[in-house]
């Protein structure tokens, strides 16, 4: 089956005052219907100005988007505003991430969902209305036609979210981005959450990217992984590939600094050293070069020269980002991180 | 009888335009307006319908004020053209030392002050669904 998503050497950076802001620098990755790809990576690393670039909604900003972007065979970048507008809730829809202030506050749900459902059908406001109840009963709003005429402040926060989730499925759109759907949820409400999502996937094929800091949420849902570091792609695999056999340093940090339930409660929490670089100054070579602790066994190149995403040795799908020898960089997640996963 | 209304309009109008842009300017970097843009609503609803309504509150505060005003008397229009109304009414007072008249605009153009501060109240809840009257 071919790609529904294509994004192909994506860049996108922001003119600011103190200089050219590089947020996404040369990513590439690419998307099967009715498959999960979860980005991962800190805040400011690019995740969501990824995907604000997929529905060419950069347009009419001052940022700088260059590469290409094929949703359906159809490439975003080189579009304008109109022709991308007749693509955006059908053929790919956004789930935002604080569903307070992306809720319009002066509406009520239900007329946000009939706005979205009618850009893309010619129906009545009756029909549309009826098509929004049973979206939000689809997501699990109880009395939902009650609840349709609520404004987005009498709604709790995971409703608030489920109604966001109906406003982006009402044109059953065939591809869902999903910003942090579930950052500002408990556990429960997240796990309905996502289980709400592969659920719809499963219904109607949708290819989902998930957006998200937590790398629970990526292993149970996910089906390839994306990590991202200061704009750019470090690893890139199957979710076996990324969170089982990671590769680079930064995913060893990452995994390793989550606190284990059955770890001894008096250990330090391991932590990665140091704070994410800064998108106008970002360090020569390897961005992650300040932080990472094999740099000595490299040398010179982590500081000078930017490694390329190579597949590694075993894997031609999994990717990864590092100048540290692949026997070398296998026998280090043998010896040293696998013991502490 | 247009000239005094033109300078009236022409006056409000310029800080009604001002305010509105800046009003809207303000709303459009709103996560909703860009929710609103992902539906794949066209520019000119995204503006109407999202943008304008959430700048139109300052604006309605604004014209609440000034309703108060122009019916209490736009008292330097009405001497300039010398329209017969409660500007010029409490102008010429003023000048005759006619006390009584003078206490007697003051208090209908406060009364009007009033009462249109009291419709933007309830405008306010029409406007704004978390402003809700009991």
């Amino acid at each position: 089956m071919s790609n529904f998503l294509e994004v192909k050497n994506l860049s996108v950076s922001f003119p600011t005052e103190d200089g050219l802001v590089k947020a996404v620098d040369g990513l590439s990755f690419s998307l099967e219907k009715g498959k999960t790809l979860g980005i991962v990576g800190e805040s400011g690393s690019g995740k969501s100005v990824t995907s604000l670039a997929i529905l060419g909604l950069h347009k009419g900003t001052r940022a700088q988007v260059s590469g290409e972007i094929f949703v359906n065979g159809v490439e975003i970048n080189s579009k304008d505003e109109s022709e991308i507008r007749n693509l955006r809730g059908k053929e790919m829809a956004m789930i935002f991430q604080d569903s307070l202030t992306a809720m319009n506050p002066f509406y009520t749900i239900g007329e946000q969902i009939i706005e979205a459902y009618q850009v893309h059908n010619k129906v009545s406001k009756s029909e549309a209305k009826k098509h929004a109840i049973t979206m939000l009963d689809q997501v699990g709003i109880p009395e939902p036609h009650k609840r349709v005429d609520d404004y987005p402040h009498q709604f709790s926060g995971g409703m608030r979210q489920r109604a966001m989730i109906a406003m982006s499925l009402s044109c059953n759109p065939s591809l869902l981005i999903a910003d942090e759907p579930t950052t500002a949820l408990d556990v429960t409400v997240q796990a309905q959450i996502l289980e709400l999502l592969a659920g719809l996937q499963k219904d109607f094929g949708t290819a989902i990217i998930l957006i998200t800091h937590d790398l629970g949420v990526v292993s149970e849902t996910a089906d390839d992984v994306l990590l991202m570091y200061a704009g750019k792609a470090v690893e890139y695999g199957t979710v076996r590939d990324v969170l089982q056999q990671p590769q680079h340093p930064y995913a060893w940090g990452l995994l390793t600094s989550i606190p284990r339930l059955n770890g001894d409660p008096n250990k330090k929490l391991s932590a990665i050293a140091g704070t994410p670089p800064s998108l106008i100054d970002v360090p020569k070579g390897c961005a992650f070069n300040p932080r990472c602790s094999y740099v000595e066994q490299v040398g010179q190149a982590c500081s000078t020269k930017t490694p390329e995403l190579m597949p590694t040795s075993t894997d031609t799908h999994h990717l990864v980002r590092c100048h540290l020898e692949s026997s070398n960089r296998q026998k280090i997640f043998t010896e040293q991180i696998r013991p502490k996963l | 009888m247009a000239l005094p209304w033109i300078t009236l309009a022409f006056l409000l109008s310029a800080i009604y335009s001002r305010l509105t842009r800046a009003g809207m300017i303000e709303v459009m970097s709103e996560d909703y307006v860009r929710t609103a843009r992902a539906k794949g609503l066209s520019s000119r609803k995204v503006n109407s319908r999202h943008v304008l309504r959430g700048a139109i509150t300052p604006i309605v505060t604004v014209f609440g004020l000034d309703l108060g005003a122009l019916l209490g008397g736009a008292v330097i229009t009405e001497y300039v053209f010398n329209v017969p109304g409660l500007g010029k009414l409490s102008t010429d007072a003023v000048s005759n030392l006619d006390i009584p008249v003078v206490t007697g605009t003051v208090l209908f153009s406060a009364f009007f002050v009033i009462t249109a501060n009291i419709v933007v109240d309830l405008v306010y809840s029409a406007l704004d669904p978390k402003v809700r009257l009991k």
